[in-house]
């Protein structure tokens, strides 16, 4: 394959991955309500059964603030107390409930907690990071990249 | 989803045990299918142009996540594939770069679901959207899974060392 055509492939492949990005974007995966969903219409989802990602801004007993896509400000109570002591702000959760008061609180039957904070988020930031490197080293230590022709090739004896 | 230590290390495993039976499978193609196991990953690309700045500049709803699912293992797998040179190396780097980001699918999805329900419902996309029941063995900070994970590429690493030393002194 030469140079040229590589690079129109390459093109076209990376056109066909936007289109996927948006084709997932517009798609309907989930069978809960999106925050979007729940801020167009607040009072209509009262007492609606849903399971969120959220990202929390205040741990305060059982009570929890989070923010949840569009929907800035969403106080999610029944969190278990020895769960809310440890979440920091910024921890990244999941609840699974429903909502009530115009869809101001929502109601935890189920939390998982994803990143407690910080430490868990620089943990995971660090080993991804550290593993990367790993990869593109063990990579490049059998392939070497031919710039002129924009092709991988396999280092000599190796 | 799970760390990069713990794909790239689980990767290694997986590939070496699998080039134990498939002869052309050596180290430097273990190394294609270990850069496999983070190319869903890729969606991370939001943390540098974010899906709400992608949308703006496209003018249609845009996710990265896209990339972090069966469709986008294929399109990743593709474009890295055309980038070398002799076409049994494409059909070569096509297979592992796609076993390897299919391996790292299937490393997240016994994560640990509020709903008890893997997200299979993205992975799979753009094929329907079914859910399964997750064991819901880790969270992406629990620091036990890099250490099993460090363990097994361990072990598989001590084999394979063997194994050349027997070849290599019959």
């Amino acid at each position: 394959m030469n140079t040229t055509r590589r690079v129109a492939v390459v093109g076209f492949l990376v056109v066909v991955g936007v289109g996927l990005c948006v084709a997932y974007a517009g798609a309907d995966l989930w069978a809960y309500p999106s925050s979007d969903d729940v801020a167009t219409d607040p009072a209509g989802h009262d007492g609606q059964q849903l399971f969120a990602f959220v990202e929390v801004q205040s741990a305060d007993g059982e009570q929890v603030v989070v923010r949840w896509g569009s929907l800035q400000e969403l106080t999610v109570e029944g969190v278990p107390s020895e769960t809310s002591e440890q979440l920091q702000s910024g921890a990244q959760i999941q609840v699974y409930g429903h909502l009530r008061d115009d869809s101001t609180v929502l109601v935890a039957d189920e939390v998982v907690v994803d990143i407690h904070g910080t430490a868990d988020q620089r943990y995971v930031y660090g080993t991804s990071i550290f593993g990367g490197v790993i990869a593109a080293g063990v990579f490049l230590w059998y392939w070497q990249i031919n710039w002129r022709k924009l092709q991988f090739e396999p280092r000599g004896g190796r | 989803m799970a760390e990069w230590l713990s794909h790239v290390l689980l990767a290694y495993a997986l590939f070496t045990v699998v080039g134990w039976y498939v002869e052309w499978l050596d180290r430097k193609w273990v190394a294609v299918g270990v850069v496999g196991s983070i190319l869903p990953d890729l969606s991370r690309l939001q943390l540098v142009a974010s899906n709400e700045f992608m949308t703006a500049i496209l003018g249609v709803p845009f996710n990265w996540s896209g990339l972090h699912t069966l469709g986008g293992a294929v399109v990743l797998s593709a474009i890295g594939a055309v980038l070398f040179a002799t076409r049994q190396q494409q059909y070569r780097a096509f297979l592992l770069l796609f076993a390897g980001a299919l391996w790292h699918l299937i490393v997240d999805l016994p994560q640990m679901y509020a709903d008890g329900l893997m997200v299979t419902n993205q992975y799979l996309f753009p094929l329907p959207p079914w859910r399964f029941s997750t064991p819901g063995w880790y969270v992406s900070a629990d620091r036990w899974v890099v250490v099993v994970s460090f363990a097994i590429a361990l072990g598989v690493f001590v084999v394979d060392y063997y194994r050349r030393q027997q070849v290599a002194d019959p």
